[in-house]
């Protein structure tokens, strides 16, 4: 897996940018439209082999992952990944492709390994997701409401990013793990969480236990619920609390969209809150993984 | 400027009104979708649609959706309006094509599904989905080599998937191939064995063959998995009646009963079952009668079997919906035929059955029932 890891490292900027020595100035090294899907996850346009395809992209993933459809068709070569990983919904992932190059906009790579999954495992007119392994050595622009995506440089001085907008904006640390997950503390119904944030997920969702244990929710008591095939793995029950905000610092997303799944289908260990796409649709969110902080505005902010 | 006092309010959720913008819809809508709340989807993302400043980028997806919640509510023209309009934006759109081909295929617009799913297969030739939707359009429509050709380019493209086996192995069954049809049902149980619906599926491959003692162990299997399972349930006691094991055969109509008392034809069969058990089926029958509809089809037949109906009560009934007359004369012979057997009629009963095999369509339990009693009188 560590190869993964590196090939991304290795992806380079083929814009030059030559402007003076200024410390503190913001280097935007790619940008890219957004494509929304009907389920709104948002995907990038990027090339293998020199192959469009789109990626979902996925702040939660393991790492970047392709569908096996285009391993296929594009005849690259494979072998097995170093340890299996599961994603939600339990599929296991262990397969390796290695593409000749990859391209992002105007970032290019040569060789890069891609982690192959079924094409179950993701929407229909989307080919694979763009994990943190291909984010974290940038920071990263999610403009969901004007479909941009964009990656700067991680040399800059910290708190000065928020660019499009002088109107409020929360700064809230963000933890990064070893998987380049990033978590930060909320505010659910006023107690504090630790969520994790995951572009790439439809909804958000907790486990039946924080539900149980943190919120005192009786799960007998929930109407809604629907049985919901996570990822193409076997239907779960999935059932529907009505929260009232959901607080990043100064932001407040009122009436906020979250599941409650069995623990089994999120794994042990997995964080107390997933903030997916139904939440953060509704920011504009900037990840500085170096520095550890995320910026988050409205939307529309401008 | 950081947000430090200052809470800044996202109203997105709040009600529809003056202050939500186009990409606030848009959102509410995406959501309320997902979350399989139709009505809503379809207000907030009428809205979104409906706005001038709705960005281009998010108009396909809001087709999507909205056509998608139009389809839950079996708005079929609205839904069929809206993918049609996000295929004009995108007309590579996989998820369009794929979601208004089924709803073409829900009306049995055959030509426009098979239309829709050649696009996908054209698009995307190594994606199992286009050839597996086709296929499946094309078993409805009942052109079974076309559907057996698209399941077997489905799985070549996918060998791990149990449901093409299946649903191959079911169009070969119905093609009178039980060689082909046990041996995809076989692949599917060794990919995946937890599966009720593919047990019942051999299930009904063994009843067509003849092979009743391993259909009633299919059933079994299945419904120890799916014990709800009320098509399973009603096999079950087919195929045991099929084998000559009326007890057996009426208490799982029993059950079947049970857990449907206002069936008609359940209760049918569960009469038809106790007689040959030599049981009291006229004062079961007469008791569940009471929880019937007795003004539809088959009503008539329930009379019959009452007592409260002589045939030609039955035939007129049969005979008054010029639509369905041969159907239901078949049934008419059929059920005739087994009061004929009781009182051991053979004689009468043996003409009855074989009207029965010839003029009843092949799915029609009826069908595979009179061939099974025709067996037992020779």
């Amino acid at each position: 897996m560590i190869r993964v890891l590196a090939s991304f490292l290795l992806l380079a900027a083929t814009a030059v940018h030559a402007d003076p020595p200024d410390p503190c100035k913001q280097v935007r090294i790619t940008e890219v439209d957004l494509v929304t899907q009907p389920d709104g996850l948002v995907a990038v346009p990027a090339e293998i082999d020199d192959y469009p395809i789109l990626l979902a992209v996925d702040t939660g993933a393991i790492h970047t992952v392709i569908s096996s459809r285009i391993a296929d068709d594009l005849k690259l070569s494979r072998d097995m990944s170093t340890d299996i990983y599961e994603i939600v919904g339990g599929l296991p992932v262990y397969r390796m492709a290695y593409s000749h190059s990859f391209k992002l906009g105007t970032l290019a790579a040569g060789r890069v390994g891609l982690l192959v999954a079924s094409p179950s495992a993701f929407p229909i007119d989307t080919d694979g997701v763009f994990g943190p392994d291909g984010m974290k050595n940038y920071d990263v622009e999610i403009d969901y409401a004007h479909s941009k995506f964009a990656l700067f440089s991680q040399d800059h001085c910290p708190g000065r990013v928020v660019y499009w907008t002088h109107t409020p904006y929360a700064q809230v640390p963000m933890r990064v793990d070893k998987d380049a997950h990033v978590t930060v503390p909320i505010l659910l119904d006023g107690k504090p969480l630790t969520a994790l944030i995951d572009t790439g997920a439809e909804r958000s969702f907790m486990t039946q236990s924080v539900a149980r244990d943190i919120f005192g929710i009786d799960l007998g008591a929930l109407t809604k619920s629907a049985e919901v095939s996570l990822n193409g793995a076997a239907p779960t029950t999935v059932y529907h609390h009505d929260f009232n905000s959901l607080a990043l610092e100064g932001i407040t997303v009122r009436h906020p969209d979250i599941d409650i799944l069995p623990d089994e289908s999120v794994g042990r260990g997995g964080p107390q809150l997933v903030v997916g796409a139904s939440v953060l649709r509704q920011l504009h969110l900037y990840l500085a993984y170096r520095e550890q902080m995320l910026y988050a505005t409205p939307a529309e902010a401008q | 400027m950081r947000a430090g006092l200052i809470a800044v309010v996202l109203l997105n959720f709040a009600a529809g009104g003056a202050l939500a913008s186009a990409y606030s819809d848009f959102n509410a809508g995406v959501a309320a979708h997902n979350r399989e709340d139709w009505d809503e989807s379809v207000t907030r993302l009428s809205a979104a649609i409906d706005a001038p400043d709705l960005a281009q980028t998010f108009r396909v997806p809001a087709y999507i959706d909205r056509g998608d919640a139009h389809a839950a509510r079996r708005e079929w023209k609205e839904a069929i309006a809206d993918y049609s309009s996000a295929l004009a934006i995108k007309p590579g759109s996989l998820e369009g094509l794929m979601h208004r081909a089924a709803i073409y295929e829900a009306e049995r617009k055959y030509g426009d599904a098979i239309g829709d799913y050649a696009q996908v297969v054209s698009l995307r030739p190594s994606m199992a989905m286009g050839y597996e939707g086709r296929a499946s359009t094309y078993d409805d429509a009942n052109n079974l080599d076309a559907a057996i050709a698209d399941y077997s380019a489905a799985i070549a493209i996918d060998p791990r998937n149990a449901a093409d086996y299946t649903l191959r192995g079911s169009a070969y069954r119905r093609q009178g191939n039980f060689q082909k049809a046990i041996a995809d049902q076989n692949r599917a149980i060794d990919i995946d064995s937890k599966s009720p619906q593919i047990y019942f599926e051999r299930a009904q491959t063994y009843q067509d063959e003849g092979e009743y003692h391993h259909a009633i162990a299919d059933n079994m299997n299945g419904l120890r998995m799916r014990p709800a399972d009320t098509d399973g349930r009603l096999q079950l006691g087919l195929s045991l009646w099929a084998y000559g094991r009326f007890a057996d055969a009426a208490a799982a109509f029993t059950q079947l009963v049970d857990q449907r008392p206002t069936a008609l034809y359940s209760v049918l069969w569960l009469a038809v079952a106790e007689a040959r058990a030599g049981q009291d089926y006229k004062t079961d029958l007469a008791n569940r009668a009471a929880k019937l509809d007795l003004d539809k089809w088959p009503a008539p037949l329930v009379k019959l079997y009452l007592g409260r109906a002589e045939m030609r009560d039955v035939a007129d009934a049969a005979g008054a919906d010029r639509a369905s007359i041969k159907n239901r004369m078949c049934e008419v012979d059929f059920y005739d035929a087994e009061l004929n057997l009781l009182k051991g009629d053979k004689g009468a009963a043996r003409p009855q059955l074989e009207a029965a095999v010839a003029n009843c369509p092949r799915e029609f339990i009826e069908h595979d029932a009179a061939s099974a009693e025709l067996q037992r009188l020779k």
